[in-house]
C-alpha cells in the first residue's frame, strides 16, 4: 500500500520537475515573445494593447537586413562546409583502421569542448595575425571550426547503423570506389547530413561570442541584438530575439525529424 | 574434364597480422558445378569466398578465374556477385533499384534495365513486391531480391556466403530447392560457402571441407559422407563413431583391433598397410550400428559391444541414441523413431550394439 503511495508520490514529483525546468527554460522566450507584441516601450504589467509597431520597426532597419543577410549567409556557409568536414570525418573513422585513431577522434571532437570566450580570443588572434580577421568569411572559418564535430557525430552515429557489408555489396556489383560513395554511402547517410546541415546552421545563426570577437564591423544578428541592449531599452530586441528563436528551433527539430524518421522505418525492417 | 576449370586457387595463402586464415590451398572449380566449401567458423572458407570476389588479396598464390590471374583485379572489375550472409541489400532503395543495381553500374541504360529486372522478378517470383521497400519484405522473399540482384547481370559464377542462415527452418529446405533448380537451369557456377552438412550435402555436387586454413578433404558429397579421410573430417560431417585400437592381425580382408573395451574386426584399407601393433583409428556412421535388446549370434565380421543407455536426442523422425560401453567408451547410434515404439528407453538400461566390419572406415593415422 506504502510502495503505492510512494509511487504515485514519485511520479508527481517528477512531473512537477519536469514542469519547472520546462518554465524557466522556455518563460523568458514566451515573455520575450509577449513583450514583442506589446505597444509600450516598457516592459511592465499590466501591459499594453496588441502592436507590432516593434516588428515593422525592425523590418523597415536596413541595418536588420543587412546582419540578417550576413547571418543567413554565414550560418548556411558553415552548414555546408562543417557538414562536408563532418562527413569526411565521420567516414574516414567508419572505413579505416590506422594507428593513432584515437587521438585522430579525440582531436576531431575537441573544438565544442573549449570555452567558448577561449576560442574566440585564439581565433581572433590567430586570423587577425594572418590578417583575415573581420571579414563575413572569417565569422565562416570560425563557426565551421566550432560546428563540424557536431555534424561529425550526428553522421558518424549513422554510418555506425550501416551493414558493413552494404559498400562491399556495391563494389561486388561493379560499383567502384566513388560509385559506391554516391550510391550507397551518401544515400544511407543522408538524412543523417541533412540533419546535420539543419543543426549546423541552427548553431552558427545563434552563437554570439565567437561572431563578436572575430566579426568586426560585420555584425550578425546575435551582435546586433547585443549593441541594442547594451545602447538603451529597445522592445525591438523582443522582435528580433523572436525571430531568431523561431528560426533556430524550426532548424533543430528539423533535424531531429530527419533523423529519427529514417532510424525508425529501418527499425522495423 | 578438368583441362579448362572455371576456377583455380593455385597455392593460395592469405594473412591477417600473424594470424594465417587460408594456407597454401589449392582447388580447381570446373564450369556448371555446385561446390560447397565447408567447416567451422575461422576455417578460411570465407576469407576463400572472399579473395575470389576481389574484396581480400592473397598474400601468396595465384587465383585464376577464366584462364585470367586475377590476384590484382579489383572487386568492381571482377564479374563474381556475391550473395552476404547478411544479404546487403540496401535499405533506401526499392526491391527493383536493388535488383537493377549492378546493371546501373555497367551502364545499362533505363529502357534495357527494367526489362531485365522484370525478367528477373518473374523468375525469383517477387515481381508483385517490384516497388516495395526492403523493409517490407519477410526473410523469405528479401533471400530471393538477393538472388535477382547478384543474378541479374547473368555472371558465369555466383557466389554465396551462407545465405541461408538467417532463415527458418523450413525456408531453407524451400530455398535449397530454388537453389539447385536455379543452379541446374542457369547452368552457371556456384560456390556455396557454409558451416552447415546439411546445406552443403543436400546442394552441392562436390565438397570441399576446410579446416585451420587448409584442406581436409575434397570430393563428392556422398564420398566424404560415407569415408572420411581423417578424424577432424569424421567428427566434423556428422554422426559417426570414431574408435582407436591396435592391430592385432592383419590379413587381406579383416583387419583385427584390441579396443579399450574389447576385441573388434574392421575393414582393410587399399590406402594404408597395416602390421601388427598400429595404432589405428576408424569411423563407423551411427547409422549403421544397430541396437539390440538381446545378445545378437556372434557371426564372422559382426561387431558386438555390450553397452547402457545414456539418453536420447529426438529430431523428427530419427533417434539419435547415446551409449556408454563398460570401459566408459561412448557410442552413438540412429535409429528410426518407427522402429523404437515397442522398446524400453529408460536409461541406465543395457543394450547391445553390433555393426557389420564392412561398413567401417578406416582414418588416416
Amino acid at each position: 500500500m506504502s510502495t503505492v503511495m510512494n509511487r504515485q508520490t514519485l511520479k508527481w514529483f517528477l512531473w512537477a520537475y519536469v514542469g519547472v525546468i520546462f518554465i524557466f527554460v522556455f518563460a523568458p522566450i514566451v515573455t520575450s515573445l509577449i513583450f514583442s507584441f506589446n505597444s509600450q516601450r516598457f516592459p511592465t504589467i499590466p501591459l499594453g494593447s496588441f502592436s507590432t509597431q516593434w516588428y515593422e520597426a525592425v523590418l523597415s532597419d536596413p541595418e536588420f537586413w543587412e546582419s540578417a543577410t550576413r547571418s543567413l549567409i554565414v550560418s548556411v556557409c558553415t552548414a555546408v562546409l562543417a557538414t562536408i568536414i563532418g562527413f569526411a570525418t565521420a567516414y574516414t573513422d567508419f572505413r579505416y583502421n590506422f594507428r593513432f585513431k584515437g587521438a585522430y577522434l579525440a582531436l576531431a571532437l575537441l573544438p565544442p569542448t573549449i570555452p567558448l570566450i577561449i576560442m574566440a580570443l585564439a581565433m581572433l588572434a590567430w586570423l587577425s595575425r594572418i590578417g583575415a580577421s573581420g571579414q563575413v568569411w572569417s565569422i565562416i572559418v570560425a563557426h565551421t571550426v566550432l560546428t563540424a564535430p557536431f555534424a561529425m557525430a550526428i553522421i558518424r552515429l549513422r554510418l555506425s547503423q550501416m551493414d558493413e557489408s552494404l559498400e562491399a555489396a556495391a563494389w561486388n556489383l561493379g560499383a567502384n570506389e566513388w560509385a559506391a560513395m554516391r550510391h550507397v554511402i551518401l544515400p544511407f547517410a543522408k538524412p543523417a547530413i541533412i540533419s546535420a546541415l539543419c543543426l549546423t546552421a541552427a548553431v552558427s545563426f545563434d552563437e554570439f561570442a565567437v561572431a563578436w570577437f572575430v566579426s568586426g564591423l560585420n555584425k550578425t544578428i546575435p551582435v546586433m541584438i547585443l549593441e541594442i541592449v547594451q545602447g538603451n531599452i529597445d522592445p525591438r530586441v523582443n522582435a528580433i530575439g523572436s525571430f531568431v528563436f523561431i528560426i533556430s528551433m524550426t532548424l533543430v527539430i528539423a533535424a531531429q525529424l530527419f533523423f529519427m524518421a529514417k532510424s525508425n522505418k529501418e527499425e522495423t525492417a | 574434364m578438368t583441362t579448362n576449370p572455371l576456377v583455380q586457387f593455385n597455392s593460395v595463402t592469405k594473412r591477417f597480422g600473424d594470424f594465417t586464415a587460408v594456407n597454401d590451398v589449392s582447388f580447381e572449380i570446373d564450369r556448371g558445378e555446385f561446390v560447397a566449401i565447408m567447416g567451422p567458423s575461422g576455417c578460411g572458407k570465407t576469407t576463400s569466398l572472399r579473395m575470389l570476389a576481389g574484396l581480400e588479396t592473397p598474400d601468396g598464390g595465384d587465383i585464376i578465374i577464366n584462364g585470367k590471374r586475377m590476384n590484382d583485379v579489383s572487386a568492381h572489375e571482377r564479374d563474381t556477385p556475391l550473395v552476404w550472409q547478411s544479404l546487403a541489400l540496401f535499405p533506401f532503395l526499392n526491391v527493383r533499384a536493388n535488383v537493377e543495381f549492378g546493371l546501373k553500374m555497367r551502364g545499362m541504360d533505363a529502357t534495357k534495365r527494367r526489362i531485365k529486372s522484370d525478367e528477373w522478378l518473374e523468375k525469383m517470383e517477387i515481381a508483385e513486391f517490384a516497388n516495395r521497400d526492403i523493409s517490407q519484405l519477410s526473410g523469405g522473399q528479401r533471400q530471393r531480391v538477393a538472388l535477382a540482384r547478384a543474378l541479374v547481370t547473368e555472371p558465369e559464377l555466383l557466389l554465396l556466403d551462407e545465405p541461408l542462415s538467417a532463415l527458418d527452418a523450413h525456408l531453407v529446405i524451400r530455398m535449397q530447392q530454388v537453389l539447385t533448380r536455379l543452379q541446374k537451369e542457369l547452368g552457371i557456377t556456384f560456390v556455396y560457402v557454409t558451416h552447415s552438412q546439411s546445406e552443403a550435402f543436400a546442394m552441392a555436387d562436390r565438397v570441399i571441407i576446410m579446416g585451420q586454413g587448409e584442406i581436409a578433404q575434397a570430393g563428392p558429397s556422398k564420398d566424404i559422407y560415407r569415408a572420411p579421410r581423417t578424424r577432424f573430417v569424421a567428427e566434423f560431417v556428422g554422426r559417426n563413431n570414431i574408435i582407436a585400437g591396435k592391430v592385432t592381425k592383419a590379413t587381406n580382408s579383416l583387419v583385427h583391433l584390441e579396443a579399450s573395451f574389447g576385441p573388434l574386426t574392421i575393414q582393410p584399407s587399399k590406402e594404408r598397410e597395416l602390421k601388427q601393433d598400429d595404432a589405428v583409428e576408424f569411423a563407423i556412421a551411427a547409422d549403421f550400428v544397430n541396437l539390440h535388446e538381446a545378445k545378437p549370434k556372434a557371426k564372422a565380421g559382426t561387431n558386438v559391444v555390450p553397452v547402457t543407455l545414456i539418453s536420447e536426442e529426438f529430431v523428427g523422425s530419427v533417434v539419435t541414441l547415446f551409449l556408454e560401453a563398460e570401459d566408459g567408451s561412448e557410442f552413438k547410434t540412429q535409429i528410426q523413431e518407427r522402429d523404437l515404439a515397442d522398446i524400453d528407453l529408460t536409461s541406465g538400461r543395457a543394450f547391445y550394439l553390433s555393426w557389420s566390419a564392412d561398413r567401417t572406415h578406416l582414418l588416416e593415422g
